[in-house]
């Protein structure tokens, strides 16, 4: 298909889309509006609503909390708050800063050099770009701060090593984390994965990009005009000092330039982060890492790697993808999209390796590869869906037909792969297992909110008693953000086993930030509730993970969990230490 | 009455002004969330929930142009919609797991796109990742410029240009495979 017979086809889907009939419904809009306003009206005339940056919820010591973002300006001067008054801090914030700002500007600029690349294309990187605003977020705070909120020896040690960490460049980072004397939690690998695949899919895209628009250049260079493999390495000296330094720039970062039909491809040289974090992450996270530096895997319908070990990564694809990851590993969807791609490839062969051989049968490098991924595929192998009929098919035609492979479509082996991943899910955690999503919207809000009216009516505990987990949870946010300390007092275990927190405690635990929030969808973004399996004659126990709002400037998101048992009078939740 | 003056007025407490507003914008909406892959029963969600959280944050409005930050937030709107569909879906798979019994009727989205080769591009788009499909969306379907995806993904130019090359790829691939080009009207 060329250029043009696609933009017609895309015409005329645009065309089709006009038949998308419209079913504005003005009047029940203008009506929630109005409703809205109300109910804000009420909570402005209860509490003026103050900076909504200042909103952290932090050191809520009940909850524990598991962060995946950088710690912003805002905790620093909360944090710091709690440490003055606890006598424990000794550094302002501008001290804090100053170790800082001599550093992050030499390393920064180390890292422009090592890549070789103009200020002008390194600051357009997302990462570093990132990695900049929060520098510049710390130095203004660093700026206004006249030494009211004081820091300990650690903080101070955490807030450069977080600010430095953002600006490395992939493998530094893997070297970092591949120093920590302890084993890394599944929390911390996952995000050094995560930045780890983010911070070199920025490289990739601006070294393709570069190439491409030098790609006449480039075939001008070999006799045919034609891009071969050769051409790069032939002609290296002859490239323009642009290509040059981004293929050297990019080999610091363990990464090569190939040449696949004509195109540019960036692949990793080796399995540099898989040796170096053996020993820190656990066997399936270091799964991913296999998975990444494997790619690509696929371009423009040709298999990068070789049949059989194709086969491999799609089997370590299988045993590695977990829906738990799902939060965490921000390029779950993307590996989703590769493995359809690369299994679709893999069943139906490609150019440079067609399935059939001259006499139309299998060629033997097919069969030996998927007998042997179907030998070793997992209990939910989307492959082995495919490859059961299939071999079952070729193996009664003597490899010469079948019917299953005929209709191999790419775009169910994908829908096959999410159900798949869901069965695994489930069967992983048993049939007690059981886990709901609710989105923070106004029919929350408005729920929960005749909740906290009736809390001292007569049918509190009835009320209390039918209330869903989350509901529970909502509920602590909202009598925490209106001091109604009695009913957070009300929303914790009573059994023997828990600890109480006295009315100080939760004082204590209460920021003021609460204060800022009006409506808990400013903030909140959903709740998952997962029931956890329940013992026989135990009670039923389950988690709250309460999703954050992302910030604009935030690239990464803040969860944070809350352990729940249900007693006789309902959900409530179990007080834990601060973390 | 051009956008930026009705907002001037709605920021200004004028429900009138508003109103005409969402009627100037409501049709973009409901495209885009189709175009998205919301089920078209669930469109009149999508819209209300936009218009409203447009409505809320109003008074935070001081961009130049409107129809960027309705893109946006109609793009946020359809994000938290799959995840609410996939786990109502996944509820209603452990449901019906045991029953066999499957009947056809057409779907509404099969109203919408007559044409059997638009079923399997539009079905070919929503397959896409979400990095490739908004792109490829917003490019083709709503004729925004580079830079103004960029800016309603708050992505860099450059990757807007890669994913729409990649997006464009993958799709070509689906349509050969599915029939090739000739399978016009």
């Amino acid at each position: 298909m060329d250029d043009k017979q696609f933009e017609d086809r895309m015409r005329l889907l645009k065309k089709s889309y006009d038949r998308v009939p419209s079913q504005f419904q003005q009047e029940e809009i203008i009506e929630q509006i109005e409703i809205e306003k109300q109910s804000q009206t009420v909570d402005l005339i209860r509490k003026p609503r103050k900076n909504r940056q200042k909103l952290t919820i932090w050191a809520i010591s009940i909850a524990s909390i598991f962060v995946i973002s950088i710690l912003g300006a805002t905790f620093i001067l909360e944090s710091d708050k709690e440490n003055n008054q606890g006598g424990k801090g000794q550094y302002t914030l501008a001290e804090v800063f100053k170790d800082v700002e001599k550093d992050y500007p030499i390393t920064r600029e180390k890292n422009r050099k090592l890549l070789k690349m103009k200020e002008e294309d390194f600051a357009e990187l997302d990462f570093v770009k990132v990695a900049d605003s929060k520098y510049n977020m710390y130095k203004n705070a660093a700026k206004k701060d006249a030494g009211k909120y004081l820091m300990s020896a650690k903080e101070k040690a955490n807030i450069y090593d977080q600010i430095i960490k953002r600006i490395q460049l992939p493998l530094p980072l893997i070297v970092i984390a591949a120093s920590n004397p302890k084993k890394l939690s599944e929390s911390e690998a996952k995000k050094y994965i995560s930045d780890y695949y983010f911070r070199t899919e920025d490289l990739v895209n601006y070294y393709e990009n570069l190439f491409s628009d030098y790609k006449e250049e480039i075939k001008a260079l070999s006799k045919d005009g034609q891009l071969n493999e050769q051409t790069i390495p032939m002609n290296r000296e002859r490239l323009p000092q642009e290509l040059q330094d981004a293929i050297e720039g990019a080999r610091s970062q363990n990464l090569h330039l190939k040449v696949v039909n004509s195109k540019f491809v960036f692949a990793y040289l080796n399995d540099f982060a898989v040796k170096k974090l053996r020993d820190k992450i656990s066997d399936r996270l270091l799964g991913y890492l296999t998975i990444i530096e494997k790619a690509p895997y696929s371009y423009d319908a040709t298999l990068l790697h070789p049949v059989e070990e194709t086969g491999n990564i799609l089997n370590t694809i299988e045993r590695t993808l977990n829906l738990v990851d799902k939060e965490e590993i921000t390029f779950f969807n993307a590996i989703e999209y590769d493995y359809a791609e690369m299994a679709f490839y893999f069943l139906i062969g490609s150019n440079e390796h067609p399935v059939f051989d001259k006499k139309g049968k299998v060629n033997q490098e097919y069969r030996d590869a998927w007998q042997n991924v179907l030998a070793r595929s997992p209990k939910y192998s989307p492959l082995a869906v495919y490859l059961e009929p299939i071999i079952r098919d070729f193996q009664s035609t003597n490899w010469t037909t079948s019917e299953n492979w005929e209709n191999v479509l790419s775009i169910d082996i994908k829908k096959v792969m999410e159900n798949k991943l869901k069965e695994a899910s489930l069967d992983n955690f048993g049939d007690e297992y059981y886990e709901d999503l609710t989105i923070i919207n106004s029919e929350f809000e408005s729920q929960n909110h005749m909740y906290l009216k009736n809390t001292l009516g007569p049918n509190a505990k009835a009320l209390f008693k039918e209330a869903k987990a989350t509901d529970i949870v909502g509920l602590y946010y909202n009598s925490m953000r209106l001091k109604h300390f009695d009913t957070v007092l009300e929303l914790y275990a009573k059994g023997k086993q828990y600890d109480i927190p006295s009315e100080e405690q939760i004082m204590k635990n209460r920021l003021e930030s609460f204060e800022d929030v009006t409506r808990l969808s400013d903030i909140m973004e959903y709740m998952i509730f997962i029931q956890s399996s329940t013992e026989k004659g135990e009670p039923e126990k389950g988690i709250v993970r309460v999703i954050m709002k992302k910030e604009a400037k935030e690239d990464s998101i803040r969860v944070e969990e809350f352990q729940l048992i249900k007693e006789d009078v309902g959900w409530r939740i179990l007080y834990t230490e601060a973390q | 009455m051009t956008d930026k003056e009705l907002i001037t007025q709605a920021q200004g407490g004028d429900i009138e002004a508003y109103t005409k507003l969402m009627q100037l914008h409501h049709r973009t909406v409901e495209r885009f969330a189709f175009q998205c892959g919301v089920h078209s029963t669930d469109i009149p969600d999508i819209t209300q929930e936009v218009f409203v959280k447009i409505y809320r944050f109003l008074h935070q409005f001081n961009q130049d142009r409107f129809t960027t930050w309705l893109y946006k937030i109609t793009l946020n709107a359809t994000r938290d919609y799959y995840r609410k569909e996939s786990r109502e879906k996944s509820k209603e798979e452990k449901l019906t797991k045991s029953s066999a019994r499957h009947t056809y009727t057409p779907s509404a989205e099969e109203r919408i796109l007559v044409f059997e080769e638009d079923q399997t591009l539009h079905q070919a788009i929503l397959q896409l990742d979400e990095k490739y499909r908004y792109p490829i969306v917003l490019y083709y379907f709503h004729e925004l410029t580079y830079e103004q995806i960029a800016e309603v993904l708050n992505t860099p130019l450059s990757t807007v240009k890669t994913r729409l090359l990649r997006a464009k790829e993958q799709l070509k691939r689906v349509l050969t495979t599915n029939g090739g080009a000739e399978s016009g009207r």
